[in-house]
């Protein structure tokens, strides 16, 4: 009897949690529409999506390591670093454009190797451990481009810098097919992925066992460390694509681009823990948390609040999406 | 003069753990507790020491009726000895400071609790150096240190959970002779242990617990094996199962390196076999199963069906064609919030088949989208037992499967495990419980920290 009336008092409270965060992203829209009419056009709606592709990436990386069990807060700085191998193979090397997202692309996965390594091999806690190799890649940066941002034309060794952003790289973060940006398109098109990789093959399935409870995982027979290696591997890889498609809004290699993206990635992921009511991080529940915050943060600017007060709504959020998926978890407890 | 449960029910939720229960424990007596894992020995204990209430009835010491809090119950005279003797130690602490209780400290004045200490300690048979942190010394001697602790809160009901069980021989003895001499001096003493020859040395009563009822209360010595057992279990002995024959074939051969006990165990099993491993806690069971299944820090090399084999991890030894049911069912065997369907589907992931293979386990529940910490002990541990049940494993090792179960998912169990000898799967089945071994075994080799008891391999 007990258990029934818990039960159901959880469903009640998942669907507020389920229709909340939708009821929000309307609300928020309604409101913001209402009182800007710049707010319900074209134009920003596209620069609404362009910023939600960069967050939702990192976002995305930052699902998979919870997902694990883990949690990855190195990436911001591994999107940092992305855009600076991305601009320093263009405008320092001159090279094309494979060139130029195979280098952050490696750089993602090289860093989701070293945050493996020190979680898994050395088994130290991960969120301690991913702060750590946050830090070491921004020194990283810091060190390689002295603090100078990279950008066209910039002045090197008395003359200026031998390459520039092409257009080609250019497009991902600019262009459009149509009335709809490219950014848009590789969005759903990695969430699509990700949301079908771990729901229906089945090392995806493992990543959410590995999380559930990893010595009941490991006494299944799955491979619980290579799993996690996925999920490290997986979240620089993301947060390395964020980078590339940063790099390509700006026009600039930027050491510290990446930082306040962070927080906005982790809020996304954690309000993706309330969005389907399950009480756990899953990637179409991500997306809609980064959709969430990227309204949000577009209508206050266009609010004119300025950015350095908009952290303190950003942590605001941040407190009740925790909140959330907390209560979650201690109704099934 | 005596702390006395009167008509006591204790229920968690809908599921009750004691019911209508009325027991006493007097000054100067030893009293035996026995019950099968889940009998609610643990919750007995519980409420005698205040650590829970009871749902109904009273609980009273020397006729006056109390509820108390554990602190209250200390003050009391009220002390337990639990099981998990490191948890109830500060085992960094120099032994002197473990022994007085703080309560009873106004001043710290180290040459005062030190002579206090000694004093106590001599009571209990030690002479020890007391500046030593308590972690330095062997559990038996820690288990002394508890209980002179006891002394020194002035316990006048002493409550032990399994005090014997990870002791050798001679230091249960020993124990066993200050219980009783304490027992002299006035102190109430509850035993839970499963040693019947502990129960007839020492105990002037035993009680016995099943699926919450009290089904004895009296003398243990005119019982017989069979009686203890019916009396635990509900069923009789000898209503056995038709084991399955072995056949000749050799299908496991190992030598199994233990790095925890620094041995090494041989052994051999057959093809169609049930091989119990009987042992108390800590004799190096969990250890040997945990080795076959690649769980241990050491490669273990084997030999499976002729063919010589590494395992060095559990995803190779279910490959090999292992399958295991882990000893902490809730920690290391269930994903507790996941559904039925999802934990029975880890490791194969076929769900066509999932409802079969749930309703040969005669597993009981309302949806298989229903979270597995929902369900009974019982059908939890089926709900483990299922996941490999899908395709054909050679061995299956089960380690303590039928602690905390009930009667019936026990027998549902022992069938089960019978049906897979049948079709000539060797089962290693671990139990601390030797009538349940030679129900279920067709041969059951006994460890001993980590070294078999009677000969060397088999």
């Amino acid at each position: 009897m007990a258990q029934l009336v818990l039960k159901q008092k959880a469903k009640r409270f998942t669907g507020i949690g389920q229709y909340g965060t939708l009821f929000a992203i309307v609300a928020l829209i309604a409101v913001f529409g209402v009182t800007n009419d710049q707010f319900l056009t074209y134009a920003n709606f596209s620069d609404i999506i362009k910023s939600v592709s960069i967050v939702s990436l990192l976002a995305l990386g930052v699902t998979f390591s919870l997902i694990v069990g883990g949690f990855d807060l190195s990436v911001g700085s591994t999107a940092s670093l992305a855009t600076v191998g991305a601009a320093a193979s263009l405008v320092l090397h001159s090279q094309e454009l494979l060139v130029a997202l195979l280098v952050p692309v490696v750089l993602g996965v090289l860093v989701g190797l070293l945050n493996a390594l020190v979680t898994i091999k050395f088994r130290l806690p991960d969120l301690l451990a991913t702060l750590a190799i946050m830090y070491v890649i921004n020194g990283v940066q810091l060190t390689y481009t002295k603090g100078f941002s990279i950008y066209d034309n910039m002045p090197i060794d008395g003359g200026t810098a031998p390459g520039r952003f092409i257009p080609s790289f250019l497009f991902i973060g600019q262009g459009s097919i149509g009335p709809v940006p490219f950014v848009a398109i590789l969005m759903i098109l990695f969430f699509a992925g990700a949301h079908l990789f771990l729901t229906y093959s089945k090392t995806g399935r493992e990543f959410y066992y590995v999380g559930s409870n990893v010595e009941a995982a490991r006494r299944s027979g799955i491979a619980v460390n290579r799993i996690k290696l996925y999920a490290y591997v997986l979240s620089g890889l993301f947060a390395a694509i964020g980078g590339i498609i940063l790099a390509s809004r700006i026009g600039t290699g930027q050491v510290s681009a990446g930082a306040p993206l962070l927080m906005d990635a982790v809020a996304a992921a954690y309000i993706g823990y309330a969005v389907f009511g399950t009480g756990r991080p899953n990637v179409v529940g991500t997306l809609i948390g980064a959709i969430l915050i990227g309204i949000l943060l577009n209508g206050l600017t266009m609010w004119d609040v300025p950015y350095y007060a908009q952290d303190i709504v950003k942590g605001a959020i941040l407190i009740v999406a925790l909140g959330l998926s907390y209560i979650q978890k201690k109704q099934f407890a | 003069m005596m702390i006395r449960l009167e008509r006591v029910t204790k229920q968690y939720g809908d599921v009750t753990v004691l019911e209508d229960v009325t027991f006493g424990l007097r000054r100067g007596e030893v009293h035996g507790l026995l019950g099968l894992n889940g009998a609610g020995k643990s919750t007995l204990i519980k409420l005698l020491n205040g650590t829970t209430t009871p749902s109904s009835g009273s609980i009273s010491i020397d006729g006056e009726t109390v509820v108390f809090t554990p602190a209250e119950a200390i003050q009391r005279g009220v002390i337990t000895v639990s099981q998990e003797v490191d948890d109830a130690l500060y085992l960094d602490l120099p032994v002197y400071e473990n022994v007085v209780p703080w309560q009873t400290v106004k001043r710290i004045q180290p040459q005062d609790l030190k002579q206090r200490a000694t004093a106590y300690l001599k009571r209990v048979g030690l002479a020890i150096d007391v500046t030593k942190p308590s972690g330095h010394y062997p559990l038996s001697v820690k288990q002394r240190i508890l209980i002179a602790r006891a002394l020194a809160s002035e316990a006048t009901y002493l409550l032990l959970d399994e005090p014997t069980a990870a002791l050798s021989t001679e230091d249960a003895a020993a124990l066993l002779s200050l219980l009783q001499s304490l027992a002299e001096d006035g102190v109430g003493i509850l035993l839970i242990t499963h040693r019947s020859e502990e129960l007839s040395r020492v105990t002037t009563t035993t009680t016995f617990l099943r699926d919450g009822r009290l089904v004895y209360e009296g003398p243990f010595q005119p019982l017989s094996t069979e009686d203890v057992h019916t009396l635990l279990s509900g069923t009789v002995l000898g209503d056995a199962l038709e084991k399955a024959i072995p056949t000749a074939e050799v299908q496991l051969k190992a030598t199994l390196t233990l790095p925890a006990f620094g041995t090494e165990l041989s052994f051999t099993a057959y093809k169609g076999e049930v091989v119990g491993i009987g042992g108390v806690t800590g004799s190096g069971k969990t250890e040997l199963v945990e080795a076959l299944f690649g769980l241990s820090d050491k490669k273990q090399q084997i030999e499976l069906d002729g063919n010589v084999t590494t395992i060095h991890s559990p995803r190779q030894a279910v490959r090999a064609g292992f399958a295991f049911v882990p000893e902490e069912r809730r920690k290391q065997g269930l994903f507790l919030d996941d559904s039925i369907e999802r934990n029975a589907l880890v490791v194969e992931g076929e769900t066509g088949r999932l409802q079969r293979v749930l309703s040969s386990l005669r597993v009981k529940y309302a949806d298989v989208r229903q979270p597995v910490r929902e369900l009974s002990g019982g059908n939890q541990q089926k709900v483990v037992l299922s996941k490999w049940l899908f395709e054909d494993r050679d061995v299956y090792l089960l380690d303590e499967p039928t602690k905390g179960v009930d009667v019936t998912a026990k027998r549902d169990i022992y069938e089960l495990v019978t049906r897979l000898a049948k079709q000539g799967k060797t089962v290693i089945f671990t139990s601390s419980e030797a009538h349940e071994l030679e129900l279920v075994a067709n041969r059951t080799l006994w460890l001993d920290r980590g070294r078999w008891q009677q000969k060397g391999g088999a």
